[in-house]
């Protein structure tokens, strides 16, 4: 579900559990009738009333069996939690109705980037299970996974583990203010809010030039045709400007997500920890997209990790709306795609790559759309690694990588891909100065 | 959009709220139960030949839940009851007809309980309820039956077999009505 603050999510879902006889009924029987009939064959009443307690226990857990036809309920609402301090979290509350015959419930609950939770409750006492984790990242979150086994009296019956029932949120990536926004070397479109080099309508005031058939008679100027016409059948007419618009395409390489823990690099590790490389990317894209529909121009998008991963580019706050959606669920891909032809972009758009850089294919695609002629920007969302805890062929690994991935850096400014390293930190300028510079060094008029 | 926005983070830091689930006690403690209480009972009950192996299937059966140890601990601690002549003054008797039991139950809880979980109080409270509903008419049935045993005699064949035929018949009248409900 989208996130909003103050919306609830809710998930519910109704089991039917397939019960089973524990191990301790059959053998809390076995046990019994043994010391009775030890204890008969011995003529010992002593003997024979041990066995009682188990027998009447396991009779009964037998008397007080779960229906077979019966089903259990579980609710998961999610709510969205604003602090005063900026930050929020989620909420969540598990509800379970359990079917008549249960006494406990272990309901395992494991919250995003927490450890498992293991609960062993009353089942006439599940209501309300609540907890909650701040939001930390963007896009499409798993709040907390849930499953549950139920089991009967005594522990003498036991249901088969449920499905895990997943929680999930979708949160949009955070706004960052742009003042400037590098656009394409060439304006296209004939309208727009861009001053194009083209004369036309629309525009600032270009020149005065001697009429030519072809012109508007509303754009003679009569006073300068007064002051300048030779002869009598002399005019002049004020020229404008045309106006044009320009074409952004985003593309996320959203193939992997990389997080600023370098020990969690590893294949193996379970997710990543802390700031990603898609947070930087959604944020990136999003506030691109923002600034430039802001402005009138047209945004398109391409995910890297998925096939048909294109939005055409458009303009207006539906489109908007619907880039930042998709912006919002940009998540890693288990399908490696490997491309021979760069995505085809609309002719005289800019192409703003949004990249880790740590692997051949955005570099690549970088480079044929540069070849083809667009302008492209490659924005490096790799968060500043941290080193903490990191072993030293951890540190090996990483200064290889970092150093491959500064080649592939220069090879792209090599070829007139400009840089934008979107986090900002302090052994570089802000951000805003670099969009500016960036804005400044494209200004070339259609 | 703001409002519904991931923050902006340099560094982010995860401060993770627990679960709520009202008081509530580390599941170790039912296995440590099951240990603490298995180990009085082999000490009070078994000879000093069987006493190692009750320890073993004491130790086993906290460490290992799913097998079958715990009852095999019963059956020793059940068994053990031949060594000593049943007697009205005997408290090691009414001690063992409880523990049974409660070994019984914690074996059986321990089966369902991860060492790492956490167990309401409210589940430990019905398990107790059931243990003492159960304990208080065995208890006062063996007290019945060892005053109504003639004294000194420690062999009544009649009444234990009348005593074995009265639990089978109980087990099976539940058994049966189990089964009538289910159809």
């Amino acid at each position: 579900m989208k996130d909003g603050a103050g919306t609830v999510t809710s998930i519910a879902e109704v089991q039917r559990p397939a019960w089973r006889a524990s191990t301790a009924l059959q053998l809390a029987v076995a046990v019994g009738l043994v010391i009775a009939t030890v204890g008969t064959l011995a003529s010992r009443v002593d003997i024979v009333l041990l066995a009682l307690p188990l027998l009447l226990s396991a009779a009964i857990s037998l008397d007080q069996r779960p229906a077979e036809d019966s089903s259990s309920r579980l609710q998961i609402d999610v709510a969205r939690r604003a602090h005063a301090d900026g930050t929020s979290e989620f909420a969540y509350d598990v509800a379970l109705e359990a079917p008549p015959g249960t006494a406990f419930v272990h309901l395992r609950l494991a919250p995003q980037g927490a450890p498992v939770f293991d609960l062993i409750l009353a089942a006439h006492h599940i209501d309300s299970v609540a907890g909650g984790l701040p939001v930390v990242h963007s896009g499409r979150q798993r709040v907390v996974d849930v499953s549950y086994r139920l089991i009967g009296v005594n522990g003498a019956w036991i249901s088969a583990p449920s499905p895990i029932v997943v929680a999930e949120r979708v949160v949009d990536p955070a706004l960052a203010p742009i003042a400037s926004i590098p656009l394409p070397h060439r304006l296209s479109g004939l309208t727009g809010t861009h001053a194009s080099s083209r004369p036309g309508d629309g525009g600032e005031f270009r020149d005065l030039h001697p009429y030519a058939p072809g012109d508007r008679l509303r754009r003679i100027d009569w006073k300068s045709t007064a002051r300048r016409s030779q002869g009598l059948g002399d005019l002049y007419v004020r020229r404008t400007d045309a106006t044009a618009d320009a074409t952004l395409v985003l593309v996320i390489d959203g193939r992997d997500e990389i997080g600023e823990r370098v020990e969690q690099w590893s294949a193996d590790a379970d997710g990543a920890a802390g700031l990603t490389s898609l947070d930087v990317a959604r944020e990136a894209a999003a506030s691109l997209a923002a600034a430039a529909i802001g402005g009138g121009d047209r945004v398109g998008l391409f995910d890297l990790a998925v096939h048909d991963g294109l939005v055409p580019a458009g303009c207006g706050k539906r489109h908007l709306d619907r880039l930042l959606r998709r912006i919002a669920v940009v998540g890693p891909s288990s399908i490696r795609l490997s491309r021979r032809r760069a995505p085809i972009v609309p002719a005289g758009s800019i192409v703003y790559l949004l990249s880790t850089f740590l692997d051949d294919e955005g570099t690549s695609m970088a480079l044929l759309w540069r070849a083809s002629g667009h302008r492209v920007i490659a924005v490096d969302i790799l968060p500043a690694p941290m080193m903490e805890g990191s072993a030293p062929a951890t540190r090996v690994a990483h200064r290889l990588l970092m150093a491959e991935r500064r080649q592939r850096i220069a090879l792209l400014q090599s070829n007139g891909i400009e840089l934008l390293r979107w986090q900002e930190d302090a052994s570089q300028p802000s951000r805003a100065v670099m969009l500016r510079t960036l804005a400044r060094a494209g200004r070339r008029r259609a | 959009m703001s409002e519904s926005s991931a923050p902006m983070h340099r560094s982010i830091h995860v401060r993770l709220s627990e679960p709520t689930i009202g008081p509530y006690l580390p599941s170790a403690a039912v296995h440590l139960s099951f240990l603490a209480l298995a180990t009085t009972l082999c000490l009070m009950s078994l000879p000093s030949l069987w006493l190692g192996v009750g320890l073993l299937l004491a130790v086993l059966g906290t460490f290992l839940p799913h097998r079958v140890s715990p009852w095999w601990l019963l059956l020793l601690l059940g068994l053990s009851q031949l060594g000593r002549e049943p007697s009205m003054t005997d408290w090691r008797f009414f001690v063992l007809l409880a523990g049974i039991h409660l070994l019984h139950l914690l074996a059986s809880a321990a089966t369902m309980m991860p060492w790492r979980a956490r167990t309401q109080v409210a589940a430990l409270v019905r398990m107790v309820r059931g243990f003492a509903m159960l304990q208080v008419p065995v208890q006062s049935i063996a007290v019945g039956i060892l005053l109504l045993r003639p004294g000194g005699g420690g062999t009544i064949a009649g009444l234990s077999v009348v005593a074995a035929v009265s639990v089978s018949t109980v087990a099976a009248i539940l058994a049966l009505r189990a089964r009538h409900e289910r159809a």
